[in-house]
């Protein structure tokens, strides 16, 4: 985590066009943006685009950040904004419908998981959950977040949170303990 | 149990000894503590050199093309004022066809029934208000969506029985797995905002094994035998009682 004043001096540089502030941020923030896209999305290259998108909108809307939250919170929230537009534009393209859960009999979706480096029981677990109990259990489960961090990003009172988290480890654990039997 | 579980329970004392005595309890905790394993044990992500030099790559030339600075919230503010204008225009321009066509020529009349229609609206709610606690729904509009559907009655008598029931129900022992379903939980859900709730509401079961009528409380951590039920029609998702 940077210093609250490191962040509104860096994102006043981007808003002059500085590139090098942006990239001093992507350096800060990427890994931790990833992570949660590619949980979000399950798919490595779908990742790298929504963080890709991700920085693209932290450059566009530089100027609104006022600093009153923690800069990697800002652009946790970006992210989880931009993953749930990309699942959005995904579901709209899908001609047939898709599976709810992997097939555990099917190679090439697991091996397309562990390509991704994920575990697949795991992942396959994480994308039947609605995207906001997944974006709730990622944030809190996965990247260790406070339930107030995770309030913040999500921009839903801390109750509805826990709500989320309670409601997706009960649908992950019983994907988990379909599939461990 | 999910706060006993990921340790952020403040009271653990309690919760435990009451893990010894509910076997529902016990299970929900389980449950919880099975996906906490999976999901610490889970290992770290990071991007390999070459994704990491191609987003940087892709960000930064991206930003080269795009012509404008980051827009800053004055710069768009401009055309949401030239729609305002132009929708002002319009307004006014209608208004003075209107008007030039009589239509409001009887002006203090339509404002007198304007006043009268919803004096009535009122006076039909209350003369509708039933016993303390029960909450009908309260638009024509919404009676008639609930008719329609084939489902509820605006006739509070007729809720009784499930109110009835709503009481009756164990509150502190959420059964297990309660809207396993995906599909079923975020229907839940979406039903629970379309009622007006907080969405920090949640399903705790149905009434009388009913799937219709959904009993949801405000916080399912801190259930007790006062928490206040309130039951919604899943159907029209309408409030069809609140406790208290």
């Amino acid at each position: 985590m940077t210093l609250p004043g490191t962040d509104v001096d860096l994102l006043a540089r981007v808003v002059v066009g500085d590139y090098e502030a942006l990239n001093d941020i992507m350096r800060i923030h990427e890994d931790r943006v990833f992570a949660v896209c590619l949980r979000m999305m399950g798919d490595r290259e779908k990742a790298l685009d929504s963080t890709q998108e991700t920085f693209l909108t932290v450059f566009r809307k530089a100027g609104q950040f006022k600093g009153e939250a923690a800069l990697g919170t800002w652009i946790y929230r970006i992210a989880v904004n931009t993953c749930y537009d990309q699942l959005r534009k995904e579901k709209r393209r899908r001609t047939a419908p898709l599976p709810d859960e992997l097939d555990p009999q099917d190679p090439s979706a697991l091996e397309r998981l562990e390509s991704a480096g994920l575990r697949p029981e795991l992942q396959s677990a994480l994308d039947t959950l609605p995207a906001e109990f997944r974006s709730a259990v990622i944030l809190s489960d996965l990247q260790g977040l406070s339930l107030h961090q995770v309030a913040l990003i999500l921009g839903v009172p801390v109750g509805t949170v826990k709500s989320r988290v309670f409601r997706g480890r009960r649908l992950l654990a019983k994907v988990l303990g379909n599939q461990n039997t | 149990m999910a706060a006993l579980a990921d340790g952020s329970l403040h009271d653990e004392d309690r919760a435990r000894s009451r893990l010894t005595s509910c076997e529902v309890c016990r299970a929900e905790y389980e449950s919880h503590r099975s996906v906490l394993v999976a999901t610490r044990s889970a290992e770290p992500i990071e991007m390999s050199g070459t994704e990491r030099a191609a987003l940087h790559r892709d960000v930064l030339s991206a930003m080269a093309n795009s012509a404008s600075t980051p827009t800053r919230r004055s710069s768009f503010l401009w055309p949401r004022f030239g729609y305002a204008t132009v929708a002002l225009f319009l307004v006014v321009g209608l208004v003075g066809v209107l008007s030039q066509a009589g239509v409001f020529s009887n002006q203090d009349r339509s404002l007198g029934t304007l006043g009268g229609s919803s004096n009535a609206v009122t006076a039909e709610g209350a003369e509708k208000s039933p016993q303390a606690g029960f909450a009908p729904p309260t638009t024509a509009a919404a009676t008639a969506d609930m008719s329609a559907a084939g489902n509820g009655s605006d006739d509070p008598a007729a809720y009784e029985p499930l109110i009835e029931q709503a009481r009756k129900y164990p509150r502190p022992s959420p059964s297990a797995g309660y809207y396993s379903d995906a599909s079923v939980a975020t229907r839940a859900e979406s039903c629970i905002d379309q009622a007006g709730l907080d969405s920090s509401f949640q399903p705790i079961g149905n009434v009388n094994d009913a799937s219709q009528f959904i009993l949801v409380v405000p916080e399912i951590t801190e259930l007790t035998d006062e928490t206040p039920i309130t039951v919604i029609d899943f159907t029209t998702c309408q409030i069809v009682h609140v406790d208290g």
